[in-house]
């Protein structure tokens, strides 16, 4: 087995340790993964962080968190498994061969979001359908949200607190988009969360532009994730493997009854990645 | 406010710089010129990328779950980290007393600067090259007094367990007899954790 991967394996066993002490469910995926391995990836530094979540809100809630020394043992152990695999740092204290080299960090400018031309999901209703759907028997979850028509919005008004513009004679008439999906915490959050994660391993000869397509479904969760415009393979894949594990609050339609009901929504977040200078 | 330049910053190191899982942050600057440094960038003070304690703090704080969970932490190596105290010291200051904080050190430095740092670091890998101060000036261009005094006192002023001394056999510089001299030597000193290993020349 390559070191990376048994690195990897052994980093998953420690996070599992930490979930299962403290009660935090966390599930992790078989990584399928058959390229070079560095130990960790985004998927990985994700759920690290998910896990630093949680034990915040333990800790917030008085309850203890368990984690100093948790898996002192399971370390010892792997340690055998480990020497076995020629380890040139370790023939001699200054081989540094494997760091990586110019210590680059990827940094992010504005990140603007793109209004979205058409919502997906969205079935044209008939007048007659408009007037005999039961609000009640709109889905609340799942991809398939039925509130018709082709929504169009001026392209100069930010994404957030804007009004669509409807169509005539479509339900739009009569409702109003109260929020626009957003990632938790907003987008102050989201570079810290992109940052804190990609830049270890982000590629930091990569420069450019890179716009990410996704939808965020009704349940905050992103599907159809798509790197319409990328800068490179590498962090193009990171990125990606990013956005999977972000939850965003999810657009929010008002209908002229009164009631809100969440909607899947499809967005272009457009990300920097500066040339970096020394 | 100390900054230093750092050359390099390794993550998730499980086996080579001591217990748990460690980040190695490697210094720029090194008073010994070995003939098989594989990274002679280190020997220039200047090579490397800028960084403030709070600055590396900032960028190493992202695996403090793992440290915390393998009493694990972060090894300073270099170049020589002992040239780096000030720095190491307020670095200490930012990451508390539940970090493992190691030097990968030739204890070829001044006195004092060991005698400063002592008390911050949790333990030392010490790379002794050879005990016989010929062998030690060929291969580093430098005299070991220093490096064998400083050793001395750190095993006279502490949990000698601390101090893993690293002795190599160096192709074309020491024989066996040689390493077994100097194991010998260090064990007399009271040393009592000695990781001999052979250099490989690729």
């Amino acid at each position: 087995m390559a070191k990376g991967k048994q690195t990897c394996k052994i980093l998953k066993e420690i996070r599992k340790q930490i979930a299962a002490e403290n009660d935090i469910k966390l599930v992790i995926e078989e990584c399928t993964y058959q390229g070079d391995c560095l130990g960790t990836c985004p998927k990985c530094e994700a759920e690290v962080r998910y896990l630093e979540r949680e034990l915040e809100k333990r800790q917030r809630l008085g309850k203890a968190a368990v984690v100093a020394g948790l898996s002192v043992g399971l370390l010892g152990a792997s340690q055998v498994a480990l020497a076995q695999e020629p380890d040139s740092l370790n023939m001699n204290q200054n081989n540094l061969g494997t760091l990586r080299g110019d210590m680059t960090i990827v940094e992010y400018g504005a990140i603007p979001l793109y209004p979205p031309p058409t919502f997906p999901y969205c079935h044209v209703l008939t007048q007659e359908e408009i007037s005999n759907v039961a609000i009640s028997k709109l889905p609340k979850s799942g991809n398939l949200i039925v509130v018709g028509g082709n929504l169009t919005c001026p392209e100069e008004e930010s994404l957030y607190n804007r009004e669509w513009k409807p169509q005539p004679d479509t339900l739009f008439e009569k409702t109003k988009c109260l929020y626009a999906p957003k990632f938790e915490g907003g987008e102050s959050m989201l570079v810290e969360f992109l940052s804190q994660n990609l830049g270890k391993n982000a590629d930091g000869n990569a420069y450019g532009d890179m716009e990410v397509a996704f939808t965020v479904e009704p349940n905050g969760k992103l599907s159809h994730i798509d790197i319409i415009k990328g800068v490179n393979e590498q962090l193009d894949a990171q990125v990606a493997a990013l956005f999977k594990f972000m939850e965003w609050k999810p657009a929010i339609w008002e209908l002229n009854s009164g009631e809100k009901i969440p909607f899947a929504c499809q967005c272009v977040q457009k990300l920097h990645f500066p040339m970096i200078t020394h | 406010m100390t900054e230093e330049k750092i050359f390099g910053i390794s993550r998730h190191r499980l086996t080579t710089d001591g217990e748990g899982v460690t980040t190695l942050v490697a210094f720029s600057g090194c008073p010994l010129r070995c003939k098989y440094c594989l990274n002679k960038a280190s020997w220039e003070p200047d090579k490397g990328r800028l960084y403030t304690p709070e600055t590396l703090f900032e960028e190493v704080k992202i695996d403090q779950l793992y440290f915390l969970a393998t009493k694990g932490g972060i090894t300073f190596g270099g170049g020589e980290p002992l040239l780096q105290t000030e720095f190491i010291q307020a670095f200490r200051e930012l990451c508390g007393s539940q970090w493992q904080l190691l030097a990968e050190t030739s204890l070829n430095v001044p006195f004092e600067n060991v005698q400063t740092i002592d008390p911050i670091l949790d333990g030392y890998i010490v790379d002794i090259k050879d005990m016989n101060p010929e062998i030690y000036k060929v291969y580093t261009g430098k005299d070991n007094a220093l490096a064998i005094s400083n050793l001395q006192w750190l095993l006279q002023h502490g949990d000698p367990n601390r101090i893993m001394v690293r002795v190599p056999h160096i192709p074309d510089f020491n024989t066996d007899d040689d390493v077994e001299r100097s194991k010998e030597r260090l064990e007399k000193m009271g040393v009592t954790n000695i990781d001999e290993f052979q250099y490989i020349i690729r």
